[in-house]
This record gives structure tokens, sequence and C-alpha cells, in this order.
């Protein structure tokens, strides 16, 4: 394979690994260090599991908030359609439409967190069983060869683990980088909330709800308008009028 | 021969699926160098399922440096050029 691309993966990889195997004049020092290395490493990737499943959290209540909204926004809808008010029922059912929108935005990034999450898990796993393994080795060479002859087997274990780690380190860094971009994407949406495009699917007292109960006031003082006026005589209620016109 | 896949797993595989292999190395380089990223993603696709296949999952237990290193699976054509020019794809 000479010029492919697995060949140059391989190279780079070894390269960084021969670089990490020359550090130490005592070879037996590699395996002290290496054990230091990736005891530190599984204990990254333990935190990227966290980190992975407080995002996925997140993105997971911002959906539901957004669920609760849109039940809202429909309610909202039918009734602003039942005073008449189709500019408003309008405005409820744009406002569905843009969370169904993040709604399924939400719905896959969720899936794809969830998949890093099990990813991670496989690794952790995978990960302890050759760090224990790498444990006892390192102490059966420490007990019975000597330096010199230690070279061999620490190389060959010292390389073989630090493939393993090179290859989880870019898990994690994947893993990482995933859930910052999916914790900017989630503070995007909450900005886009705070700044008001969706504000009003989220705080109780929304716009149109506002507006409609303007409407419900205005329709029970016309309704009670309505009444006065079968009420109250004609000649008295010309004066009733005029004094409303002077009031507004 | 030990292939490790990058993010899954190192597989025991006979040494006889080299050549195939090495073929479908040499498809996802033309690939990449003309731009044509599915069929690049098939080969590399292709490579990963003969791997799996055809191979048996190293013991966790066992610690072996592997003989060849296959990209994980969902690679991008950016990363891949990368890896050609030196360009920051292994962490620190």
């Amino acid at each position: 394979m000479e010029m492919g691309l697995l060949n140059r993966l391989t190279t780079l990889i070894k390269a960084k690994i021969s670089t990490f195997l020359d550090r130490h004049e005592d070879p037996r020092e590699t395996l002290d260090y290496s054990y230091q290395k990736q005891l530190e490493l599984l204990t990254n990737v333990k935190r990227g599991i966290a980190d992975v499943v407080t995002a996925k959290k997140r993105l997971e209540l911002q959906k539901a908030k957004l669920e609760t909204n849109i039940e809202e926004l429909n309610k909202q809808a039918r009734e602003a359609v039942s005073l008449g008010r189709d500019d408003l029922a309008r405005v409820a059912l744009e406002r569905k439409k843009d969370s169904m929108t993040q709604i399924e935005s939400l719905t896959s990034q969720i899936a794809d967190l969830e998949n890093e999450q099990a990813r991670l898990v496989n690794t952790e796993r995978r990960l302890s069983a050759k760090v224990e393994a790498f444990r006892t080795k390192k102490e059966t060479i420490k007990a019975q060869y000597s330096a010199a002859e230690a070279q061999v087997k620490i190389t060959e274990s010292v390389t073989g683990i630090s493939e393993e780690m090179t290859d989880v380190g870019l898990s994690v860094q994947r893993a990482e980088e995933k859930t910052e971009s999916m914790k900017a994407r989630s503070q995007a949406l909450d900005e886009l909330i705070e700044a008001g495009t969706l504000q009003d699917l989220t705080s109780d007292e929304t716009k149109v709800e506002e507006e409609l109960s303007k409407i419900k006031s205005s329709e029970e003082v016309d309704e009670e308008l309505k009444i006065l006026k079968q009420q109250v005589p004609l000649k008295k209620r010309a004066k009733k009028e005029e004094a409303q016109e002077t009031q507004q | 021969m030990i292939v490790r896949i990058l993010g899954d797993n190192q597989y025991v595989l006979d040494s006889k699926y080299f050549d195939e292999l090495d073929e479908l190395d040499t498809c996802m380089v033309d690939h990449l160098s003309n731009e044509q990223i599915s069929e690049f993603n098939r080969c590399l696709h292709d490579m990963i399922r003969i791997v799996k296949e055809k191979g048996t999952p190293l013991d966790p237990a066992e610690i072996r440096p592997s003989d060849l290193i296959v990209p994980s699976p969902d690679i991008t054509p950016e990363q891949a050029r990368k890896l050609f020019t030196n360009e920051g794809v292994l962490p620190g």
C-alpha cells in the first residue's frame, strides 16, 4: 500500500507512538508513564460520556418545552378562528410551524448524541479492559526483566496500548466537538427564544393570549352594550353613546 | 493480520484479504482526488464491511499493535485529505 490512505494513517499513528516511546531513557519508566496517561484518558472518556449525557438532556428539555408550546398554539389558533381573528390564528400557526421545524432538528441531534454516547460507553469498556491488562503486564515485566531485556516487551505493549489511546483520544475529541457544536446550537435556540422570535412560545402571557383576552373583554363590553341598548330608552341612550365617545 | 477500524475496534483478519483492501484503498484515493465523494464513501464502507464480516474482534484484554489502520466510517473527505497534508488529524 504505497501511497494509500491506510498506509498514510497507519504511518502517522506509528510515528506519533515512537515519539512517545523515545521519551524515556529507562524503558521501565515508559511503562509507568504510559499507565499514568491511560488512567488520565479513562477519566477523560468518562467525562466525555457525562458531557454527552448533559447535552442530550438539555436538548430533550428544549424539545419538551416546544411540544407543550405547540399544544398551546393549537388551542390559541382555534380560539382565534372562532373569534373571527384569522390574522391572530395565522401568527399562532406560523409559530407552531417554527416550533415543529425546531423539534425535528432537535430530534435528530438527540439521536446523534445517543449514538455518540453508546460509542463512548463501548470505548470506555474496551479501554478499561486494556488498561487492566496493561497494569498486570507492566508489573510482570518490571519484576522479571532487566532494563535491557524488558525493552522488546515494553515496546510491544506500549505500542499496542498507545495505538488504542490514540484511537480513544480521537473518539473523545470527536465527542467533545459534537457536544460543543450542539451546545452552541441549543444556546442559539435559547437566544432565539429570548430575542423574541419564539419568546411568546414560552412565556405564560403570550402576545396571542393578550390579544385574545383583549378581544374577549371588548366582546364582553359589546355584549353588555347590547343589553344596555335593550334596557335603556332611546332618548337617554343617545346621551350615553355621546359620553362613551368623549371617553375614548 | 490485525486491522483497526478507528472509533470501532481491532479485528483479526486473514492476510488473504490484503489485496482486496489494497484495491479499495486505491479506489478511495482515486475518488478523493477526483472529488467523487459518494464513490469514496462506497469504497470506504466496502473496506469496513470486509474487515467486520471476515475478521473477528480482538480480545479487549490483548494489547497488540495493528498492521493496518482503517479510518472511521464517518471520516469526511476534508479529514481524509488532511491525512495527506499532515494537518492535525491526530490529537496532540
